[in-house]
């Protein structure tokens, strides 16, 4: 692959992904450091020594790529007693004001995933956000194939629970009103 | 039957298992309905959620960014010309590719200009008005009045400056809007397009290759200041995209959107001052400041972050004197000088403003023998571009500035404080760049060894009859450990007495622990500013290097006394958290602020003249009423509105001395003041809109904006930084949503 065969490879990959690699990054920090993160990866993209390798990967890369860069910085940002380690990520963290730091919108999407863990939003959000696979979840956030499966049941029960609770509450509602 | 794990079932029914495992769960479903419809189950509400938060918006990213990595990921032309084509464009040597270009940023251009136009016709009719708002004057036997002369012989400046001068000045300013509706190059045209949302829009819209242009186009580093301005566009315009207007904290009480400080953001709410009655309380007392820090920790949130800064964040009197003015240079032995101006307050008929304008003396360099140490925090929070990176550019930059005679001292502090570089020369230059080089950040901070440790290398090099600094960088993010802030601030003040300063250089927007920042260096006679950009490293570091590192005068205090005769009421307008009580005033024990070479330092009053007192105060039981002084309508002092009393003591020294001027009641209409009282209410008025101060009267954004237009052009030509005001005011504008 050429200079220019390398431009234009990376340059495709960038117009393809940058909005789906922002608005995953951006659920761990703000715009603008999400903006400089993603285009670290893509600058970093720029110079992996074979892209040949990366061949159908590069979307798993990149997230992973930006992933761990934005776990960097949050820790280096964080005073250290706001980040221990064996604490759960910090992502799509429900506080309002701390939403709101990270320019992130409150969406349907967001209200529906409230009660779940970070680890288990990062999860559910790259299966039905990303609609990636179980395997390139392994790869871009290190949790192995089983426990990303694990993750997944759990998190897609308690979402399912949760809708059915409402349904009820709103038939008991309607009940109680009729 | 057989079991089936329950993930296993969920990764079934996601189409997660391979042909084997598949083939398994199907044979152990087949003959239970109920695990069939768990799949289905499971299967619909996937697709459910899946749709639900694919629906979420596709954010983009800010400008800089993005035009990184587009620049990177551009194809080079071969040959010696390797930059993108898109640049060869904007420098007009490929006309032929242009054309479309061209024809479709006319296109844009021309609405942009239709535009502007527009709302340059709508403001020169309201400045039609406000020029009749404001012709009330109360001074209008201006001629007649004696000039008035201090009781001790010191200079004063007389009310004002004459009034042709303001004239030709002011015909000038109005003449602005016309030649600038006539963009001169490309540059400027590109950025005012930014200014247009809708168009932007449309860029956005427009083909891959069309998108790697537009951005292109406009990059940073090819437009310059101006291409700043479009990133900031560009990134306002993403962030619109990602953050719709119903998710503002909208708080009634403050009546606009704003957005809560950082959560390791430490920012004290100063409040601000209210009007004083001069008849119970005739004296104002308050300490100088020439920090600047709150002005450019707003220009970054409201350039950088595309927010309005916290209200609590903002300090008026640091945003005035981030400023240069106009006040004349001092005359031979002063160390400084000062001017009083008294006009129509603008945005609140019948009350006055009194600026007092305080100028430093400028020293050649050849008469400062610098001992500096440099105390730089390497904890891990630092180790950012904006933070660490920032701070070398700066220091390197400033070494050059120094000769042998200047020594430096490198600090570094993080878990333990190292000293890196001991009272090197700065002849000895090449190894001070080195040790700067080598500053890296890790580790947390313990910020009380490393200023213990400064001190003690300042102590050790002391040079007698030199500037003796310590120059302390950090983001704030103080780990004091056992020393409580109470003991840092004294060991500040206490070094300050021996004749060591101290500067303090904040960085980064995180955790910038602001209000110890400024606790430390206000108390340290010291001061503090805040670097958001490598503009302002320049600024701070090599162009004021004067004014940040050459104390000139000390513990400087001013007093007001207000001639109850002539006023009713005055507020002082920013410097609430430093006021003083009126006995500290002849206290030489008290600290003030220092002002330093070069440096010009504002204060800016409200007043209510006499006749527009508030109702509804109990007269005096047990003190008079009436005015104690015998002064008469036709006594000595009734032509008087107040006398500014000012202390001060030299750098080295330890008894204060007193100046006093009194200020005549004389006034001017707000638009014939002098350009640097104009400026001063503009920027007066911005704080005072950002604090959402009750006493905002009629401002709005769109009477600051025209009144800083006028007032930007403060005699001595182009200023970038007040230039650079406007673009800010102008962008706070739409943040407010005004």
């Amino acid at each position: 692959m050429n200079e220019n065969d390398r431009k234009r490879w990376v340059r495709g990959l960038f117009l393809e992904y940058e909005g789906r690699l922002l608005r995953y990054v951006m659920k761990f920090t703000n715009h603008e450091k999400a903006s400089e993160i993603v285009q670290e990866s893509f600058l970093k993209l720029m110079k992996v020594d074979d892209p040949s390798k990366l061949s159908g990967k590069e979307l798993a890369w990149l997230f992973r790529v930006s992933r761990n860069r934005a776990l960097d910085r949050l820790k280096k940002e964080k005073p250290m007693s706001q980040l221990k380690p064996g604490q759960d990520i910090p992502f799509e963290s429900d506080s309002p004001e701390e939403t709101l730091q990270r320019d992130q919108q409150i969406s349907a999407a967001t209200q529906m995933l409230k009660s779940l863990t970070p680890t288990q939003k990062e999860v559910i959000r790259l299966k039905f956000q990303e609609e990636l696979s179980y395997k390139q979840i392994s790869e871009i956030t290190g949790h192995s194939v089983s426990h990303v499966g694990v993750i997944l049941h759990e998190s897609i029960k308690k979402l399912r629970e949760q809708a059915q609770q409402s349904q009820n509450n709103s038939k008991a509602v309607k009940n109680e009103r009729g | 039957m057989k079991e089936v794990k329950k993930e296993r079932l969920t990764a079934y029914a996601l189409g997660e298992l391979s042909p084997t495992e598949r083939a398994e769960i199907e044979e152990i479903i087949k003959g239970n309905p109920e695990l069939q419809q768990e799949v289905e189950d499971i299967q619909s509400f996937s697709q459910m959620l899946s749709q639900e938060l694919k629906s979420e918006s596709l954010p983009k990213m800010t400008a800089e960014a993005r035009g990184q990595v587009m620049d990177e990921a551009t194809d080079t032309t071969v040959g010696e010309n390797s930059a993108p084509w898109w640049k060869d464009l904007l420098q007009g040597r490929m006309w032929s590719a242009g054309v479309v270009m061209a024809a479709f940023l006319g296109l844009v251009v021309f609405f942009a200009l239709q535009q502007e136009m527009l709302r340059q016709s709508t403001e020169s009719i309201e400045g039609g008005e406000q020029g009749l708002e404001t012709s009330l004057a109360v001074g209008k036997d201006r001629s007649n009045k004696p000039q008035l002369i201090p009781a001790d012989g010191e200079q004063v400046a007389p009310n004002g400056a004459p009034l042709k001068e303001d004239a030709s000045e002011e015909a000038f300013a109005t003449n602005q809007p016309t030649s600038k509706a006539e963009p001169k190059n490309s540059v400027a045209l590109g950025s005012r397009v930014s200014d247009k949302t809708e168009l932007k829009e449309f860029n956005v819209k427009s083909s891959p290759d069309m998108l790697a242009l537009s951005d292109g186009a406009h990059s940073p580093s090819e437009s310059g200041s101006k291409g700043v301005a479009y990133g900031s566009g560009r990134g306002r315009l993403a962030k619109r995209k990602v953050r719709p207007r119903s998710i503002h904290v909208h708080d009634d009480s403050i009546g606009r959107p704003y957005y809560q400080p950082h959560p390791g953001g430490s920012y004290e709410d100063v409040g601000e001052n209210i009007f004083q009655s001069v008849s119970q309380a005739p004296l104002s007392t308050f300490s100088i400041d020439v920090d600047t820090a709150s002005y450019t920790n707003l220009r970054r949130y409201i350039t950088q972050s595309n927010q309005l800064p916290p209200p609590a964040n903002v300090r008026i009197e640091e945003m005035i004197n981030y400023f240069d003015y106009q006040d004349p240079a001092p005359k031979g032995k002063d160390p400084f000088s000062v001017k009083m101006e008294v006009a129509d307050s603008p945005w609140t008929e019948g009350h006055k403003l009194v600026r007092i304008g305080i100028k430093g003396k400028v020293f050649p360099k050849k008469d400062n023998k610098t001992n500096l140490v440099f105390l730089v925090d390497v904890s891990g929070s630092m180790d950012n571009q904006d933070k660490i990176g920032l701070l070398k550019e700066g220091l390197h930059k400033l070494v050059e500035e120094l000769n042998e005679e200047d020594h430096v001292s490198l600090v570094t502090y993080a878990g333990h404080s190292a000293v890196v570089l001991d009272a090197t020369s700065a002849d000895r230059k090449k190894s001070i760049h080195q040790a700067i080089d080598n500053l890296t950040a890790a580790g947390s901070t313990h910020g009380s060894e490393g200023i213990k440790t400064a001190y003690e290398l300042a102590q050790k090099n002391f040079r007698k009859e030199g500037v003796n600094r310590v120059i302390l960088a950090t983001d704030g993010d103080f780990n004091v450990g056992t020393t409580s802030d109470q003991a840092l601030v004294e060991l500040v003040q206490d070094k300050a007495k021996k004749g060591v300063f101290l500067t303090v250089l904040g960085f980064g927007s995180g955790n910038l622990n602001d209000s110890m920042m400024e606790k430390i260096s206000n108390k340290g006679n010291g001061n503090y500013f805040y670097i958001d950009s490598e503009k302002e490293a320049r600024k701070v570091l090599v162009d004021k290097l004067q004014g940040t590192l050459v104390t000139i005068a000390k513990d400087v205090k001013i007093q007001v006394e207000f001639n109850p005769n002539n006023v009713a009421e005055y507020r002082l307008i920013g410097y609430e958290n430093r006021k003083l009580a009126a006995k500290d005033f002849n206290d030489d024990k008290k600290d003030a602020g220092e002002i330093g070479a070069g440096h010009s330092v504002v204060a800016l009053y409200e007043i209510k003249p006499k006749g527009f007192e508030a109702e509804g105060v109990d007269p005096l039981k047990y003190q008079a009423n009436e005015p104690k002084t015998k002064v008469d309508s036709k006594g000595k002092f009734s032509d008087e509105l107040l006398t500014v009393k000012l202390r001060y003591k030299k750098p080295n020294g330890q008894t204060s001395q007193l100046l006093k001027f009194p200020v005549a009641k004389a006034s001017r209409s707000f638009a014939s003041a002098s350009a640097d009282l104009r400026w001063t209410a503009s920027v007066a008025g911005f704080g005072m809109l950002l604090k959402n101060s009750s006493f905002k009267g009629t401002i709005t954004y769109d009477k600051l904006i025209q009144w800083a237009e006028k007032a930007r052009w403060g005699g001595k030509g182009y200023d970038s930084e007040r230039g650079e005001f406007l673009e800010i005011l102008k962008k706070a504008k739409r943040l407010s949503g005004k």
